[in-house]
């Protein structure tokens, strides 16, 4: 396997914050924890995201209901961008005719 | 260095209460954070000026001494050393112990006031304010061809050069992370981290999916009948290829390892698909036609 996992109580002692909250975050959708043997793992490329709404929780006092709100409205933002990103290239393609 | 009005950047009053202050910053800082401002340097300014007043006013003492000096904060300075060398004359040196560090998250006023790097309870509550910087997205244009071979670029974000590393073989719209590379903490907090989205421009006559590329390949009639060797392009250059006798139109051949590298896999590359396209002869000479037609009264 070339993902490289994180232990979830690492994770957690590393940022001070509950294994709980956490798993609140995967049982809500927001993130995802891979368990191998019994232990919960967090994937390297999955860190941002959730080290984002760490930080949103303990920054601002964002509740998870909050938090799944809010990611559903990023992911929402980086859809549209991607949109404009694609857009910008087909008339860049089209300039060059 | 202009006088601010923390009070005006909390949007309150100046006789507003604690719960007041904390009720604003709160509000203030949930609508400005970097996390929910991605790419917004406006944001991150307003951020740090709200996290700035918020230090200053939700601690009475700060509190007191911004309020008492106000407007004459450049005498602060001269007013703190004269009520200290009283204190010291009556035995008890007491007050604050500023580092004078550099602390660029706050403004100079801040500084002039406040310190580089505050002490007594100042330092306790700084640390619990720590914010993380702002993540900082790019993009960046390739050819399809610029990426047979992993390679370093040089990059300017926020008029710092940052040469990174772009593994052959990345995909359109994939995105890495250069980790600290973002816009700057705030009070000491860590920097935040460059998104860096990659644009690949196809300008090859391959069509590309992951690793793997496809060509559609035009044959004459001839050699899809009789079968002969043709040259084609490949990405990394020309090779013979054998064309069976009776290809059919639409016979799609697989050539190992001529597409692209795989994404962080040394040595390894996809395929490259060709799809032959048996093309129908027109503008027939009358001795071409004559041989079609002997060849249709074999029942061809």
């Amino acid at each position: 396997m070339d993902t490289q996992l994180i232990q979830l109580n690492d994770f957690c002692s590393g940022h001070e914050i509950e294994v709980s909250f956490v798993t609140e975050l995967h049982n809500y959708d927001i993130i995802e924890i891979k368990i191998i043997d019994n232990n919960q793992f967090i994937t390297i490329e999955e860190l941002p995201k959730v080290e984002k709404m760490v930080r949103l929780h303990q920054d601002l006092q964002i509740n998870i209901e909050g938090l799944e709100a809010i990611n559903q409205l990023l992911q929402r933002n980086i859809a549209l961008q991607n949109e404009i990103r694609l857009l910008r290239q087909k008339i860049n393609r089209l300039d060059d005719f | 260095m202009e006088f601010i009005d923390y009070y005006k950047v909390l949007g309150i009053t100046k006789n507003a209460s604690e719960a007041e202050i904390k009720k604003a910053y709160r509000k203030l800082a949930r609508k400005y954070h970097p996390d929910l401002n991605p790419n917004d340097a406006e944001a991150e300014k307003k951020f740090k000026q709200i996290n700035e007043a918020n230090e200053v006013l939700s601690h009475a003492e700060n509190r007191k001494k911004y309020d008492e000096y106000g407007k004459d904060w450049q005498h602060a300075e001269a007013f703190e050393k004269q009520k200290a060398n009283q204190r010291a004359y009556g035995g008890n040196a007491g007050g604050y112990k500023y580092s004078g560090g550099s602390a660029e998250d706050f403004s100079d006023f801040f500084e002039s006031m406040f310190g580089g790097s505050a002490g007594g309870n100042f330092r306790s509550s700084r640390q619990s304010t720590k914010f993380r910087g702002q993540d900082y997205n790019a993009e960046l244009n390739l050819n399809l061809t610029d990426i047979l071979t992993t390679q370093k670029q040089t990059l300017t974000v926020n008029s710092k050069n940052i040469r990174i590393t772009i593994p052959a073989g990345v995909e359109d719209g994939q995105t890495i992370k250069i980790t600290g590379h973002g816009g700057p903490g705030v009070n000491k907090g860590p920097s935040g981290d460059l998104y860096i989205t990659f644009n690949i421009n196809n300008n090859t006559s391959f069509t590309r999916e992951k690793a793997d590329l496809y060509k559609t390949v035009e044959i004459p009639l001839t050699t899809a009948v009789l079968g002969n060797e043709i040259t084609i392009d490949t990405l990394t250059g020309k090779v013979k290829l054998k064309v069976k006798p009776e290809t059919q139109n639409g016979t799609k051949i697989k050539l190992t390892g001529k597409g692209l590298p795989r994404y962080k896999k040394d040595n390894q590359f996809g395929d490259l698909y060709i799809t032959f396209q048996v093309k129908i002869p027109s503008n027939l000479t009358e001795k071409q036609q004559k041989l079609f037609k002997e060849l249709e009264a074999t029942n061809l």
